[in-house]
């Protein structure tokens, strides 16, 4: 059997990875790649965190919430990539930097 | 008395105010112009039960042998406050006095709310006025009924609102809402003695409960370390007696008061709520007895009241601020008696005075319902032709107020001035009261004449004279009252006749009969009661035959009388210039503080605030430049470096000034150069 800490190191990269590529990268399609592995990195630390749980004898919870999270990952990817698409019509580009209408 | 320890009783007072809340709830909507009969009803039920009431007392005196006292009837309610050790309960207790007290405000107010319904027909507000109404007969009967301190300064605020409420009932008139103000904040100066009166009673009896205070109070009293004290309590309740029933000092919201509808100024600015200074200090007796000097005070504010009011109620030309005056000289004369100890006589003037100076306020607002609210005496005169039934009715109000044999002033004012006169140190105080004997019948017809007799004058858009049958129907029962309420007496035979003897059985006046009998032990009646009242008879019709030969034939007479007292009529016209002198020495002043208060805290306190504000505002500023650049990646680099710092603080759980200096640093350094890059 898996020790737990591997899915939490593997979390922690597939997040960070996703962090340094929403920062970096200005494509706002791979931002948005970037943001959904981040969301891939907690899921699997969530699936890690699970395994310890049904150590000490307690449910599949972490599991199950992982469930409900890929499903609203997916909801939230189609309305994301509609903003997206909504973003391009009104500016001929997809540059991140191009929209700063909204500083302070 | 058995027959009263009943729940029924509390029928009196929750009668009206059912009335009162159903009118509140449907009155807009559903029972518009039947707005009126709720409140009939209710007052009606209350009047009819109050009569019961009268009844069952003097039932019970009949059977008992009499000179002991009665022990008053308690309707127990339920307990209202508990703190610390103090009890308040809402608990009513009837004896001949509340008796007494009940019977005449509930049959006034009956008359009036009649009245009413007649007089504020067509009135935009009309189920709005008949809901105050209601709740104010509500207030009264629970002032009257209470049977502790607690629910007494219930009853005293709650009449205070509804008469706020109601003199300010035409608001949007700048004079009606300046005039409720004035009610309101001199009213305040009173009730602030009075319930620093209630305290110190608590502070040394440890209860509101009048039984229980007033069956310590004398033995408490005769020892020599509660002097100061018992003095203190006396005439700290008579400040709110002051300010309640309009004595000096505190009488300038009364005039001022007749802003409000005719209806209200004769129930609650003549008949009943500014009463209830007198029947407090009656129901105190035992507190006031005890004191000499507050008896002395009360009965001396009492007579320069009802001289000084009388002089300015001579030379006003406003029908009701006449009347107003005149009710504040009234209630001077009962302030006088039960300051001579005669709280009797006190009591029996506030009973007649109630019917006949009600009778004339409603005669007056029938003049003002046919002259289109014109009241003035320069704009209206000879009506007599035009107001018949009005005519009659103010005139035998008008009798009665003056003292004329055998109506119902007569009886009750003799006797206050017997008594005074009879004082064996305070005389002068009776000689001052019969000085302002004649003066209330020279002005009482003074206005008489003018408003019904003289030439004929009526302001130009009064175009439908005429006069209402449901305003006639009362004014015709009220003038009963005021020609035959004085019969109650049955004789003068010096004590009240049967009503003294009946209110004697009250411990609060016995307490006032046991003062008088040791005030006169050993002196003579200097003037025996009969001498009296032949005399202010003879005073009382020369009064009236000096009005008559004057203002007869209108103004011309008296304008030339005016003219040779120069001053003196320009000093009572302009009521003395009381009311300037307050604008002078108080409100004048007040208003400078308040705007000096308000200099300083909009100056001097907001500048500092100012300069405090300004270092945060302008680090937000400076932050706000660099940070919000609307750059959706600086703000994840600013959320990212922001858990950053709350990660390493939760690890390390300790706080390090040095550790968040470069953290901060760190977040500073990464945004300039994320804002330069961008």
């Amino acid at each position: 059997m898996v020790d737990y800490t591997y899915y939490i190191i593997l979390g922690a990269i597939l997040f960070c990875l996703g962090l340094i590529g929403f920062v970096s990268r200005r494509n706002m399609i791979l931002m948005f790649l970037c943001t959904e592995l981040m969301l891939q990195g907690v899921a699997v630390t969530l699936v890690g965190f699970n395994r310890h749980w049904i150590i000490l004898g307690k449910g599949l919870d972490g599991q199950a919430f992982v469930v409900f999270l890929l499903v609203v990952a997916a909801a939230e990817a189609a309305l994301a990539m509609s903003l997206v698409l909504l973003l391009q019509r009104y500016k001929p580009t997809l540059d991140v930097d191009q929209f700063s209408e909204m500083r302070g | 008395m058995d027959a009263l320890n009943t729940q029924w009783i509390w029928l009196i007072a929750l009668a009206p105010l059912m009335g009162s809340i159903i009118v509140a709830l449907f009155g807009k909507k559903t029972l518009k112009e039947n707005s009126a009969y709720p409140i009939i009803l209710g007052v009606g039920t209350s009047m009819v039960m109050s009569w019961w009431v009268l009844k069952t007392v003097l039932t019970a005196i009949s059977h008992s042998q009499g000179g002991h006292g009665l022990e008053p009837a308690v309707i127990e309610g339920f307990q209202w406050i508990n703190i610390g050790g103090l009890q308040a309960n809402i608990q009513a207790s009837i004896d001949p006095l509340s008796a007494v007290m009940l019977a005449t405000v509930t049959t006034v107010s009956f008359f009036v709310m009649i009245y009413s319904k007649g007089y504020m027909k067509d009135d935009p507000g009309f189920w709005r006025f008949f809901a105050y109404l209601g709740m104010f007969v509500f207030s009264m009967v629970v002032l009257i009924l209470a049977d502790n301190f607690a629910l007494i300064f219930f009853g005293w605020e709650a009449v205070g609102v509804c008469s706020y409420l109601l003199i300010g009932y035409y608001f949007d008139k700048p004079s009606a809402a300046a005039a409720n103000k004035k009610a309101f904040i001199l009213n305040r100066i009173g009730d602030f003695g009075f319930i620093m009166g209630i305290l110190l009673i608590i502070a040394n009896f440890g209860t509101v409960n009048f039984v229980d205070v007033f069956e310590r109070y004398a033995e408490w009293a005769s020892l020599a370390e509660n002097t100061t004290a018992k003095h203190l309590i006396a005439l700290c309740l008579f400040t709110g007696a002051c300010g309640k029933s309009a004595q000096l000092p505190l009488y300038l919201w009364l005039p001022d008061a007749m802003e409000g509808p005719s209806p209200v100024s004769a129930l609650i600015h003549a008949a009943t709520m500014v009463t209830a200074g007198v029947y407090m200090t009656v129901r105190c007796g035992v507190i006031f007895t005890s004191s000499d000097v507050a008896m002395h005070v009360v009965a001396i504010v009492g007579a320069c009241t009802a001289l000084f009011a009388a002089t300015m109620g001579m030379a006003q030309t406003d029908v009701k601020r006449i009347w107003a005056y005149s009710t504040v000289s009234q209630l001077g004369y009962m302030f006088m008696a039960v300051g001579v100890g005669d709280a009797v006589f006190g009591i029996f003037h506030l009973y007649t005075h109630a019917f006949f100076k009600a009778l004339l306020f409603l005669s007056a607002g029938s003049v003002m319902h046919a002259m289109h609210h014109h009241i003035d005496l320069k704009e209206i005169g000879g009506l007599r032709k035009d107001l018949p039934i009005t005519t009659w009715t103010c005139f035998i109000g008008a009798l009665a107020l003056a003292g004329f044999p055998f109506l119902a002033g007569y009886w009750s004012k003799d006797g206050i001035l017997a008594s005074a006169l009879n004082h064996p140190t305070l005389q002068w105080v009776g000689w001052i009261g019969v000085l302002t004997a004649v003066m209330t019948a020279y002005y009482t017809f003074r206005c008489f004449f003018l408003t019904f007799f003289g030439p004929r004058k009526v302001p130009a858009d009064a175009h439908h004279i005429h006069e209402s049958k449901w305003m006639m129907v009362p004014l015709l029962a009220l003038s009963v009252g005021a020609l035959f309420a004085g019969w109650a007496a049955g004789s003068g035979d010096g004590h009240g006749g049967k009503l003294g003897h009946f209110l004697h059985e009250s411990a609060s006046i016995q307490a006032y009969t046991h003062y008088s009998d040791d005030l006169h032990h050993g002196h003579e009646h200097a003037f025996s009661h009969s001498a009296v009242a032949i005399g202010s008879s003879i005073l009382a019709i020369v009064g009236i035959i000096v009005a008559f030969v004057v203002y007869r034939n209108g103004h011309g007479t008296g304008a030339k009388f005016a003219k040779m007292l120069g001053p003196i009529h320009k000093g009572a016209f302009n009521k003395w210039y009381i009311d300037e002198f307050f604008l002078c020495i108080l409100v004048k002043p007040l208003y400078k503080l308040g705007r000096i208060c308000f200099g300083s805290d909009n100056y001097v306190i907001n500048f500092i605030l100012w300069i405090v504000c300004a270092v945060p505002r302008s680090i937000g500023f400076l932050l706000s430049i660099l940070s919000q650049t609307g750059g959706m990646q600086s703000y994840a680099m600013q959320i990212l470096l922001g858990i950053t710092v709350i990660t390493f603080l939760v690890l390390t759980k300790t706080v390090s000034l040095f550790v968040v200096g470069i953290l901060a640093i760190g977040i500073i350094i990464a945004v300039v150069l994320d804002r330069i890059t961008n």
